[in-house]
């Protein structure tokens, strides 16, 4: 049975299959490929690192895989609970040979000591093991002042001698202590943002450890990052005081609820003041913006000891910081540049 | 004879759609929905459709072509299997039907009924079995589209085999 | 058989118009909405949910460590066995931008679902 489709019907049929042909060319010369971000999530240098990230030309999974052979790396390296690190041995032994990056990373924690007036100081950890807040399992207490006292004597940076010729690090004094811990985070991030760059120069996505972030490139190639600000004074882990946008760059965040114990009432938080050896009260929240993560990083622990009635803030901003403290009673001061990352720009 | 003729024209189309099903699991599809797939095996079920062989032969043609070509490409019994049988189960009914009730159907309207019942059906089982997410009537529009895309092509295969091959008519 | 009629573009025409409709629904529903859950233990994924109700989370040693809870489009962990307790204080979660995890236990809840493109990427604290 033979039949001849329709005559009647044939000009419309070809008008619509040139519609439908038109629409999909249309379609595939204006979607850009959106880039496909790759999510992981490890434990790493005392915290939990999330990676986001989309390659250009790599795939995402390769870059995410970096990352993490990265952190690993640096986790090994630095961690002083890890038992073979550099801080470990050196910790033990007073002294350890380090190579070209472990010797830039020591003299850094020590520039920074310097630059912040001993309010950042790498050589707090005596002071930390007193209060429990090493490890997460560690028994936290209220110490006593002969303890903090006696502990003090340990603490500062002065104690590190950095021997460039014969590549060498080693403390002045016995029973001197040191963690990276404030800088590890951040130098992590920059170095796996380094790394990630060099494979593939048009990557985006971000880095966030344990709150530190790293961002790389605008999301799907056009849009910041939007980045909420923890509210200090809320229960509720992701409620945001304040937003601000990034396209790339470093923020970190100091806060007292971080890692704290309650005794007696009174709240005690991690980031211990190395003068007094107490918690620092002046402040409750302290974030800080920088073209790296590390300067971010390290800031946001020096400002948070600072605290909130710092004359010298907008000093700092020589420093290419720029920083929101919240006060104890909630109220806020930042630096004159702060305010340019809350607006919503390509 | 007229009964070995239908028998073996039933078989000859089953054989047609098993094969199309099985070689359209290589191609890639647009949208990454597991298990969805373009469709192209729904050919055969349209023939049979417009040669009038009956809702209950059609209905043969749909399940045989997914058992055989599930278990050709060893994906009998899997989530995609389900989606592929619910698929060509409702657009046999959705084809059969729709060519008894609208005396003018045409072959690409009829494709077209056809392919809207498949995806739907699809995406109704995999929504509801399979990923268990509600997340899956995003892809909705999406594969709805593509169903148009694929039932043009094959009504035009259908007309072109209407056209050039001689088929009788079963009538009941 | 006529291969095409003037009734086929009716039919063309219902069918784009439902296509329409359903984008025009989910582009509505652009902010993010959590259809489930995904649990990791030390990086490996060992819990999909999908269903309303409360999961217990137990380590490969048998040993229990939490319950995540799934209900009304919220995540949230209780019950945990860490000392710090800071995944249970973390409270519901309501978008996929942001994962619950649990240092000590070494535990991450990933809610699932359409990613919103307007809200908080992330949370700096």
């Amino acid at each position: 049975m033979r039949k001849k489709s329709g005559r009647g019907i044939r000009p419309y049929l070809y008008i619509a299959a040139i519609a439908v042909g038109i629409i999909i060319l249309g379609w595939l010369i204006f979607s850009k490929p959106v880039p496909v971000y790759q999510e992981k999530i490890f434990s790493s240098l005392g915290t939990v690192v999330r990676v986001n990230l989309a390659g250009d030309k790599v795939s995402s999974e390769v870059l995410v895989n970096i990352a993490e052979k990265e952190f690993s790396r640096i986790h090994n390296k630095y961690s002083p609970n890890t038992e073979g690190s550099l801080i470990y041995i050196l910790n033990e032994k007073g002294k350890v040979k380090v190579d070209e990056e472990a010797l830039f990373l020591f003299q850094s924690a020590v520039n920074y000591a310097a630059l912040t007036g001993g309010a950042f100081d790498p050589t707090v950890r005596p002071l930390i093991k007193l209060w429990g807040f090493d490890d997460e399992f560690s028994t936290k207490r209220v110490p006593t002042q002969e303890e903090i006292n006696q502990a003090l004597s340990y603490v500062n940076y002065r104690f590190i001698n950095i021997d460039k010729e014969n590549m060498e690090v080693s403390f002045l004094k016995d029973g001197v202590e040191i963690d990276l811990g404030a800088i590890a985070k951040g130098y992590a991030i920059d170095l796996v943002i380094q790394r990630i760059r060099e494979v593939d120069p048009k990557a985006s996505g971000f880095i966030d450890a344990g709150g530190d972030i790293g961002i790389i490139g605008p999301k799907f190639k056009e849009l910041p990052w939007v980045i909420g600000i923890r509210d200090p004074f809320s229960q509720d882990y992701f409620s945001a005081i304040d937003t601000i946008y990034l396209t790339n760059g470093g923020v970190a965040t100091s806060g007292d609820y971080e890692r704290y114990f309650i005794s007696e009432g009174i709240k005690y938080h991690h980031i211990l003041d190395p003068k007094t050896g107490y918690p620092a009260r002046d402040a409750v929240s302290v974030t800080v913006i920088s073209e790296n993560a590390m300067t971010a990083d390290i800031f946001s622990t020096a400002l948070f000891v600072l605290g909130y009635e710092n004359p010298a803030l907008e000093y700092f901003t020589n420093f290419g910081i720029q920083a929101l403290i919240i006060s104890p009673t909630g109220e806020r001061i930042e630096t004159s540049g702060f305010n340019y990352f809350r607006e919503k720009i390509k | 004879m007229v009964k070995t003729k239908k028998i073996s024209y039933i078989a000859i189309l089953t054989a047609l759609a098993s094969a199309v099903y099985y070689v359209e699991s290589f191609l890639p599809l647009p949208v990454a929905i597991p298990g969805a797939r373009w469709g192209f095996s729904n050919f055969p079920l349209l023939l049979s459709v417009v040669t009038d062989v009956g809702i209950a032969n059609t209905l043969y043609i749909a399940i045989l072509k997914t058992l055989l070509g599930s278990i050709l490409s060893g994906r009998f019994l899997s989530p995609m299997f389900w989606m592929g049988l619910g698929g060509a189960i409702a657009s046999a009914l959705a084809m059969s039907i729709s060519f008894k009730l609208m005396k003018k159907a045409s072959v690409l309207g009829i494709s077209e009924i056809g392919a809207f019942f498949s995806n739907t059906a699809q995406t109704l089982i995999a929504g509801l079995f399979i990923v268990k997410s509600k997340g899956i009537i995003w892809y909705y529009p999406y594969m709805l589209f593509f169903g148009v895309i694929t039932a043009f092509i094959n009504s035009a295969i259908v007309s072109t085999i209407l056209r050039s091959v001689k088929i009788d008519q079963f009538k009941n | 058989m006529k291969f095409a009629k003037k009734s086929d573009f009716f039919i063309l025409i219902i069918i784009f118009g439902i296509i329409i409709l359903f984008m025009s629904i989910t582009s509505l529903r652009s902010d993010g909405v959590v259809d489930g859950a995904q649990v990791f233990l030390k990086g490996e994924k060992i819990l999909e949910i999908n269903k309303e109700g409360t999961y217990s989370i137990y380590n490969e040693d048998g040993e229990f460590l939490m319950n995540v809870e799934y209900y009304n489009d919220a995540v949230r962990v209780t019950e945990a066995s860490c000392p710090d307790k800071v995944c249970q204080n973390t409270g519901w979660v309501s978008t996929p931008n942001q994962p619950i995890v649990c240092i000590p236990n070494k535990v991450v809840v990933k809610p699932t679902g359409k990613q919103n493109k307007a809200g908080v990427d992330l949370y700096t604290w």
